[in-house]
């Protein structure tokens, strides 16, 4: 996990030791990172110019550096740490098994072939996976 | 006709127009999913120690990289 923001490590650092260290058990675990001129913000798509900020974006990045997937709210809008962690999940069992993670898909819940198999699948989706499987 | 004060207040709404809200070409590069992770390095505070962080050190292992817009908000 790397957070970033624009504001400086001085300033991550009382933020975590007034606030976050009581929100969270044993403090924050991971990097929080300086980009004070928004430059890593700029390279990912997420730094606003006219607020001086990075906005509320996440990205998920497999072990070879490439991203898999991509998240932008606005600023009244927070995330979903429980979606985060089953897209992750997702993504590495598609790694594991070679499946396709559909709309909804959890750990337990049937996922369908990847690659070509799962292309053969075109139209008959409905014979093996239910609306239901979504919620 | 069109006076000139009012075709000056005219060239100042279309010149604010056109840079309002919007960021700048140079500003943005962006990423693509399927495309690699743009490289950074920069300071961090980690368990209350100040150091450098490279997206690099981070390779062989998933990363969720993640951006906000300020320290002490509420969201």
């Amino acid at each position: 996990m790397l957070a970033v923001s624009v504001d400086s490590v001085e300033s991550h650092r009382k933020w975590e030791e007034a606030e976050l260290s009581k929100m969270i058990p044993g403090g924050v675990r991971f990097p929080m990172l300086s980009d004070p001129e928004g430059e890593i913000g700029r390279r990912y798509g997420v730094y606003d110019a006219r607020a001086a900020t990075d906005q509320r974006g996440r990205f998920i990045i497999d072990p070879e550096g490439v991203v898999q997937a991509m998240e932008i709210t606005c600023d009244v809008l927070g995330r979903n740490i429980p979606e985060i962690l089953r897209q992750l999940r997702a993504l590495q069992h598609h790694r594991e098994t070679g499946q396709a993670m559909p709309c909804g898909w959890e750990p337990g819940k049937p996922a369908l072939p990847g690659e070509e198999e799962g292309r053969r699948l075109s139209g008959k989706v409905w014979q093996t996976w239910k609306l239901r499987n979504a919620f | 006709m069109w006076s000139l004060s009012q075709r000056k207040a005219g060239h100042r709404l279309k010149q604010m127009l056109q840079t309002a809200d919007r960021p700048q070409e140079d500003d943005v590069m962006g990423v693509c999913v399927g495309a690699p992770a743009p490289d950074f390095e920069a300071s961090a505070c980690d368990k209350g120690s100040v150091t450098k962080i490279a997206l690099g050190d981070y390779r062989g292992q998933w990363v969720v990289l993640f951006f906000y817009p300020a320290d002490f908000t509420c969201v």
